[in-house]
């Protein structure tokens, strides 16, 4: 994993503006709140968290699909969002997004071919024949046979879809891909082609994947390493191996003792967290999840946590590490 | 989990290609088996013939006035429809009044669609102060009844079949605008717009190559809906002594003719009135199938 930094997110922030009327003063939502992290070439890295944690929005703003209010994303060693807009859609190029509705990703009104040359034809790359060649080889790849080619969307199944909208999205060999809860909308059975799809794809083209999901054991099987979020913040980071073995935050202890179990007879301790996910428009002081922690101190309702490294690679966003260990409050270097 | 994961490529059945040509086939099949959308074809298809090639087959000279033979119901003196205060043709006079009336109808639909279509798009697409002078004329315009906006234009542009078209186009676009913005500001939510950002599609390049085409279908239904509009709103100005003037005949202003006579001879406004009726009928029948077999989304 130590090879090159494909991209990097520093101290990424998205709010939004909610107005009850015309009088009252706008509050604020913060959807992402002070996100950092890095992706490494050719890896896969996880972004879990329950929904309305932000990890969507934490992707399209990377994206560029909405503005972030602050801070910055770092694709090969430029910050994109200083690019203007022509340049921008240049870089497009280099990296895609697959959405988590296939249902809703795709125009009603294009054809499967339209859909899949389109990218060709907005960068520009190879001439008319070649276009429609690199569709019918992309669309082989993805186990489709040519006649799909004239098909609307429309009379495609879920799996199909989604494996279009993949299609669309590799077609243009990017180097960086996020899924946005790709197999979501999907039937388990689908879910899991898609999947395979997806390692296969990576493989192949050596694409790395922000893979945003609420699905612990579809992420499990495919992640490298996995950022936990909580109300728009990032609360663990390591690898899936060490997380799933030896989760350090009270939260991701509570998220992974929620994987149900394939054994009825196995015991299995199961952390329930009390009360509900409070609003990001009013979030609580300090950590943001000392209301619900079962291992809650003093500190926590009144300092936010930084982030410490409890072994190499691993980070916390806990009170509860901030005295073993050495304390490094490096929120960037990791 | 790893168990779970295992190739199953059952989906993918393989299809028949189908060819350009075969669309257009299975266009039509579908056409002849819906019998609403058929009756609607055949109607509109017979007002475009009619309205072409009408005046070869006119029994009498629209025109023509003949004193001795006023006010004749149907069937009588070798008149099918009967004949008018000034003895003409009741029958030819419709026919003839067909291309007027359809040139109205069409005309005025391509042309105040598009306009609207394009300010409509710009308005929804870009928001913001385009948005909202845009939004705030069509306000205004909206605010006064349409029969009367019509008219008001017409007055100062004086009457005649260009100047009619002109102030129902003047008056009619609005529409078009308000509903093309609405389904834009909800087309551009959708996540395949995100999608195209995503792969790098230029701002226009979304407008016009997957707005527009998304528009299609609420186009085509407002469209149908105000080419009938348009043509009762011609003969509304016309009933009211704007609009096309005598002796040129147009189904409106052999209605405003008509209602002076409207105790002793029915047939009068009846066949004009039923004219327009079934205009509008076939018109919101063809629309109403064909927005069914253009919609991509059911």
């Amino acid at each position: 994993m130590e090879n090159e930094k494909v991209l990097e997110v520093i101290h990424l922030k998205k709010y939004y503006t909610v107005n009850n009327g015309w009088f009252s003063k706008g509050q604020q939502v913060k959807a992402v709140d002070d996100v950092s992290f890095s992706l490494y070439k050719g890896e896969t890295l996880g972004l879990v968290g329950e929904s309305g944690c932000g990890k969507s929005t934490t992707g399209r703003t990377i994206l560029q699909l909405s503005k972030p209010t602050d801070g910055k994303v770092i694709f090969e060693g430029t910050d994109i969002n200083q690019l203007n807009d022509r340049t921008m859609r240049q870089l497009r190029r280099k990296m895609q997004m697959i959405f988590q509705d296939p249902y809703a990703s795709l125009d009603p009104h294009k054809t499967i071919q339209q859909i899949l040359t389109e990218p060709l034809n907005v960068h520009g790359l190879y001439n008319k024949k070649e276009r429609l060649e690199k569709v019918r080889e992309m669309l082989k790849i993805i186990g489709l046979t040519d006649a799909y080619l004239t098909r609307y969307p429309n009379e495609l199944s879920g799996g199909q879809r989604q494996r279009i909208a993949i299609a669309r999205a590799v077609i243009l060999q990017p180097t960086f891909i996020v899924a946005d809860e790709p197999v979501s909308a999907l039937d388990v059975s689908v879910q899991a082609q898609v999947i395979n799809l997806l390692m296969y794809l990576q493989k192949e083209f050596q694409l790395t994947y922000l893979f945003i999901s609420h699905d612990l054991n579809v992420v499990r099987h495919i992640t490298d390493r996995i950022i936990v979020m909580y109300l728009g913040r990032v609360v663990e980071v390591t690898t899936t191996e060490e997380l799933f073995n030896h989760p350090k935050h009270p939260y991701t202890c509570a998220l992974l003792s929620a994987i149900p179990i394939k054994n009825p007879d196995e015991k299995k301790e199961r952390i329930i967290l009390s009360g509900e996910v409070p609003s990001p428009v009013n979030p609580p002081k300090g950590c943001p999840f000392h209301e619900r922690c079962p291992k809650a101190m003093d500190i926590c309702s009144k300092t936010v946590p930084h982030q410490i490294s409890v072994s190499d690679g691993h980070w916390v966003t806990c009170h509860l590490y901030s005295n073993e260990n050495h304390t490094t409050e490096t929120k960037l270097s990791f | 989990m790893t168990n779970v994961i295992q190739e199953s490529d059952n989906e993918a059945k393989p299809l028949p290609v189908l060819s350009r040509k075969s669309h257009l086939m299975s266009f039509f099949s579908d056409l002849i088996r819906n019998k609403t959308g058929f009756t609607g074809f055949i109607i509109v298809c017979l007002l475009i013939l009619i309205g072409i090639f009408g005046f070869l087959i006119t029994p009498y000279n629209p025109m023509q006035t003949y004193m001795t033979q006023k006010l004749l119901p149907p069937l009588t003196g070798g008149h099918l429809l009967g004949t008018d205060q000034l003895g003409r043709d009741v029958l030819s006079r419709v026919i003839v009044g067909t291309r007027v009336s359809l040139t109205i109808g069409v005309v005025t639909v391509i042309i105040a669609g598009a306009i609207g279509t394009v300010i409509g798009v710009l308005a929804g697409f870009f928001r913001g102060w385009l948005d909202i002078i845009l939004m705030r004329i069509v306000d205004v315009q909206l605010s006064f009844p349409f029969v009367l906006l019509v008219l008001v234009v017409n007055a100062i542009l004086g009457s005649g079949l260009k100047n009619i078209i002109l102030s129902l186009i003047i008056a009619g676009w609005v529409v078009f605008a308000r509903v093309v913005r609405s389904e834009v500001l909800a087309i551009r939510e959708k996540e395949f717009i995100s999608a195209c950002v995503a792969t790098g599609v230029s701002k226009w390049g979304i407008m016009v190559k997957h707005i527009l085409p998304n528009l299609f279908t609420p186009i085509i239904i407002l469209a149908s809906l105000q080419v009938a509009n348009f043509i009762i709103a011609e003969a509304a100005v016309s009933f009211l002594g704007f609009g096309v003037q005598p002796p040129q005949p147009a189904w409106g202003n052999m209605l405003n003719e008509g209602k002076d006579y409207i105790f002793n001879a029915w047939w009068l406004i009846t066949i004009p009135g039923i004219a327009i009726v079934i205009t509008a009928l076939g018109i919101n029948l063809f629309g109403d199938w064909l927005r069914d077999e253009l919609d991509h989304d059911l």
